[in-house]
């Protein structure tokens, strides 16, 4: 395509200045990704392609609409700012606009951008993936295996026509291995995702994978109860996606939607929880130098010792409590409006390994994989998730594994109250990092 | 912004990518509107549109190559399937693909009132008056509601001779809030989606709607969580299309069978459910999203999953059929142009039983739960069996008497055991589609409609404290 998105953004805020808007702010993405994806052994597909999107926020007055979507060509952008125009008349005024930011800055971040995505040869990834997804010596078969990257190029102006610019790279490998043994089968997943090539180690993937799956072939059984708890760091990190990131969040807090309004300042987790949102940490997967409204990004601190400290603001909500935006607007989709968010929220680890948190359990569960936590609700704190994996331990000694008992409770009391211990690695999914938790008296519901 | 196809484009690939080398080229024109109004506490929050539109190319040469752009100019259609058929060519062993015929097939939601030309304030004023009106009352601390549009444009061409041309449109309304009452907050929410235009959502009585909404948050907030356990269970026929969906449905998506990660691969002729359990994907169901075509050019056929508790068959792509040696099934959905149709569910679904919905509680002691007021949904994992979903507000029942509201009901359940369990069907089937939400697999969203009618199930296991 002929045009790059410093171009598409220009036109776009040009465009809506001569319709006589207030305000304006443009975003606009170019994505290239590549997907490889093998099933026991074939390449069912490879994918890439190369795509340009537009998100145009106008303001009239104090009326307020955004909209957008695919670019084909510089063209479209214009029809595309009427449009967005045509329904910023129609819209009703936002009750405290106090306006887009007045300067738009990124701060002195390195972006997550590793140049050899782009140059990766996919034949030689794709034999590499297939030599490896074909191997039978771990005992298990490899039945899924994927590589996945996205190059973005993001480039944001407003109404002062300062445009800014990056450029990132997301990476994720996924592998699914199987074990079968006497009619049982047994099957467990391992992925990593990161911003480089070299992060993804597709056989220790498989190896992880696969120790777990030769594991599960011991089945065992669970009574409802309260048990103690190892938490593995994914399993926490999309714990805390679940139900801790809703609620803090500046506009779930003022629209009463949080638990957590009205509490900073309170202590109301474990005094060793400490959890910070670090966009400008090197490295991680949601890094960034300037959030979706053009304001350059911060660390701060959400809890620290489990007091709240702070909530995450955009522009819009900052302002309605005086304050400054805390660079954290996202936008959920390239033409919804951004919202505050965490871009690299983290929950800082302890001074043990997850593996002296695990010999610390004498009757317990280590939960490894579960699924629904997502259902959880944010709104009221209680947690609900499905363990798809947990070795069950009694005495210390390794009983077999439990899939399809649920684990509830109070997130917030669980994790005031009952925290044992925290491991010092940390794991992550998308933008969420946390460590193990060893949590004592959690429920779990089974038959 | 087109609202016709770029047919000499499409046409042009096709030719293109055969010349180059495909054993078969797919080429989809893919274009979708979505305008979304959202009322937050009383104010509107959001109004925006989006129009997302490209071409994906799809071919067979040794492998499967899928490429895609948004530019509709015949030099970077000519480089998407360039990249396509050099995808095509990636190590492995071939892929083979089931074949498909030069039929041409069409449909178009029948509508009215195309809600893209209404006047927005026309829309904005429902939505304003829905959600204030849940605000004016005492408890409920929050409301948003939303409404959305959708019209999903997409116009295949094979190199095999299909033509298929498909638009389909949704238009709905969604209501949830927050009740707080002694430090306790809960959610309750619920929509509704149409397949039409303006006219029924003008046809509404909204307020009603949502009045039932806030009063049921109203009550479920001061009610008690259940305890954690096994109980009998009758799910409502609301709620039994999102457990259908997670706890057979991806199980029996054929991509999972080949794999090997499908607790039910290798299972067809065995007995997976209770005897009067029979689950069907459909294409065209009244009350679900439309699926005429898959996005690989095949004609969606009617495929009946599970038989009087007997498993029957799996759901199929090209290369899905072709390898598990299976009709095809048309089942190969792409949510967007820049990604490759994965097999996914169109209408999936429990076809009714013989007994009338009293009958399922007389002498019934356990969980009646219900889909209404659900906020959330479900997830499965298929390889390991297990699926888990939350629920809406739901009750307590002893002796075929509903004793006690219960909230923050969460489940899960192994997927043989939850079918086999299935001890009695009701005849009261609904089926449902939503413009709000839908079902992920891999990165991608569908449209899909869920349903059922009411089920009485021997176990399921419910989270509590």
């Amino acid at each position: 395509m002929e045009f790059n998105v410093e171009d598409v953004v220009v036109k776009a805020v040009e465009e809506a200045l001569k319709l006589g808007v207030n305000e304006v702010e443009a975003l606009a993405v170019r994505r290239r990704p590549l997907l490889v994806h093998i099933s026991r052994g074939d390449v069912t597909v490879a994918r890439s392609g190369e795509a340009v999107a537009l998100g145009v926020r106008v303001v009239l007055g104090r009326r307020v609409a955004v909209g957008g979507g695919s670019v084909r060509a510089l063209d479209d952008v214009k029809l595309m700012v009427e449009r967005v125009v045509k329904i910023a008349k129609a819209s009703r005024e936002y009750p405290g606009w106090k306006g887009l930011p007045e300067r738009i800055s990124a701060s002195n971040v390195k972006s997550p951008y590793d140049v050899n995505v782009e140059s990766l040869d996919v034949e030689e990834l794709t034999s590499s993936m297939l030599k490896l997804s074909r191997r039978r010596d771990w005992g298990v078969e490899v039945t899924d295996m994927s590589f996945h990257y996205t190059v973005a190029e993001r480039a944001l102006s407003n109404t002062s026509l300062v445009v800014l610019k990056e450029k990132a790279s997301r990476v994720t490998g996924f592998v699914e291995v199987k074990a079968v043994e006497g009619g049982i089968q047994s099957l467990c997943h391992e992925y990593h995702m990161g911003y480089s090539v070299s992060e993804i180690n597709f056989e220790e993937l498989v190896e992880k994978a696969s120790r777990r799956a030769l594991r599960g072939l011991r089945v065992a059984g669970v009574e409802t109860g309260r048990y103690a708890v190892v938490l593995a760091p994914k399993v926490t990190a999309s714990i805390v996606d679940a139900i801790l990131s809703p609620a803090i969040t500046a506009d779930n807090v003022q629209r009463g939607r949080s638990p957590l309004a009205g509490r900073v300042g309170e202590s109301l987790l474990g005094e060793d929880v400490t959890i910070v949102d670090d966009p400008t940490r090197e490295g991680l997967y949601s890094t960034t130098s300037f959030d979706d409204e053009g304001v350059a990004t911060r660390a701060k601190t959400v809890f620290r010792k489990g007091v709240l400290e702070s909530f995450l603001y955009d522009t819009y909500t900052a302002r309605i409590e005086g304050k400054e935006s805390t660079g954290n607007a996202v936008r959920p989709g390239i033409t919804a409006f951004p919202r505050p968010s965490p871009l690299n929220l983290i929950m800082e680890g302890g001074s043990e390994s997850f593996e002296d948190l695990v010999s610390r359990v004498r009757n317990g569960v280590i939960i490894y994989e579960t699924i629904g936590e997502w259902l959880s609700n944010p709104v009221s704190g209680y947690l609900n998730a499905t363990i798809t994996y947990g070795e069950l331990l009694e005495d210390g000694v390794f009983r077999g594994v439990i899939r399809g008992a649920i684990i509830s409770g109070n997130f917030y009391n669980l994790l005031k109250e009952s925290i044992e211990g925290l491991s010092k690695e940390l794991g992550n999914i998308y933008g969420y990092y946390a460590p193990a938790l060893m949590l004592r008296d959690v429920t779990i519901s089974s038959r | 912004m087109r609202s016709v196809p770029p047919e000499d484009v499409v046409l042009k690939a096709v030719d293109y990518a055969v010349s180059g080398g495909a054993r078969l080229a797919i080429v989809r024109f893919h274009e979708r509107w979505r305008e979304l109004i959202t009322f937050d506490k009383g104010s509107l929050r959001e109004y925006s549109f989006n129009v997302s539109s490209g071409v994906g190319v799809e071919v067979y040469s040794i492998g499967r190559g899928y490429s895609f752009t948004t530019s509709l100019s015949w030099d970077d259609v000519k480089k998407a399937v360039d990249r396509a058929l050099e995808l095509s060519r990636t190590p492995g062993s071939p892929i083979d693909f089931s074949s498909g015929d030069s039929r041409s097939l069409s449909y178009k939601t029948y509508y009215k009132v195309d809600p893209f030309t209404i006047d927005p304030e026309d829309k904005v004023k429902i939505v304003e008056e829905v959600n204030k009106g849940a605000l004016s009352l005492d408890g409920i601390t929050s409301a948003v509601t939303r409404m959305a549009f959708e019209s999903d444009y997409r116009f295949i061409v094979t190199s095999e001779g299909f033509r298929g041309e498909s638009k389909a449109v949704l238009s709905g309304l969604s209501h949830s809030v927050v009740a707080k009452q002694a430090g306790v907050m809960e959610r309750v929410g619920d929509s509704r989606t149409f397949e039409g235009g303006f006219e029924y959502i003008e046809s509404q009585d909204w307020m009603e709607f949502s009045d039932e909404v806030n009063k049921l948050a109203l009550k479920v907030v001061n009610a008690k969580t259940p305890s954690p356990g096994a109980y009998k269970a009758i799910v409502d026929n609301e709620l039994v299309g999102v457990v259908i969906h997670e706890a057979l449905g991806h199980a029996s998506e054929g991509d999972h069978v080949v794999s090997g990660s499908s607790v039910i691969a290798g299972m067809t002729g065995s007995s997976v459910a209770g005897e009067h359990v029979t689950i069907v994907d459909s294409g065209m169901v009244e009350g679900g999203y439309p699926v005429v075509f898959d996005d690989e050019g095949l004609a969606k056929v009617e495929t009946v999953v599970v038989d009087r508790g007997v498993l029957r068959g799996y759901l199929t792509s090209r290369f899905v059929a072709s390898k598990l040696g299976l009709r095809p099934t048309g089942n190969a959905r792409a949510e967007d142009y820049d990604k490759e149709p994965l097999v996914r569910q169109a209408n999936f679904y429990m076809k009714p039983g013989d007994w009338r919905v009293e009958e399922l509680f007389e002498g019934f002691t356990g969980l009646y739960i219900r889909g209404k007021g659900m906020v959330g949904g479900g997830q499965v994992d298929p390889g390991k069996g297990v699926f888990s979903f939350s629920a809406g507000p739901s009750y307590i029942v002893k002796g075929g008497e509903v004793v006690e509201m219960v909230r923050g009901v969460s489940m899960a359940g192994s997927i043989l055991e939850f079918l086999k369990g299935v001890e009695a069907v009701a005849r009261d089937l609904k089926v449902e589609s939503s413009v709000f939400g839908g079902c992920g697999k891999h990165g991608q969203l569908a449209r899909v409609g869920l349903g059922g009618p009411h089920v009485r199930v021997s176990r399921v296991v419910v989270g509590g404290v």
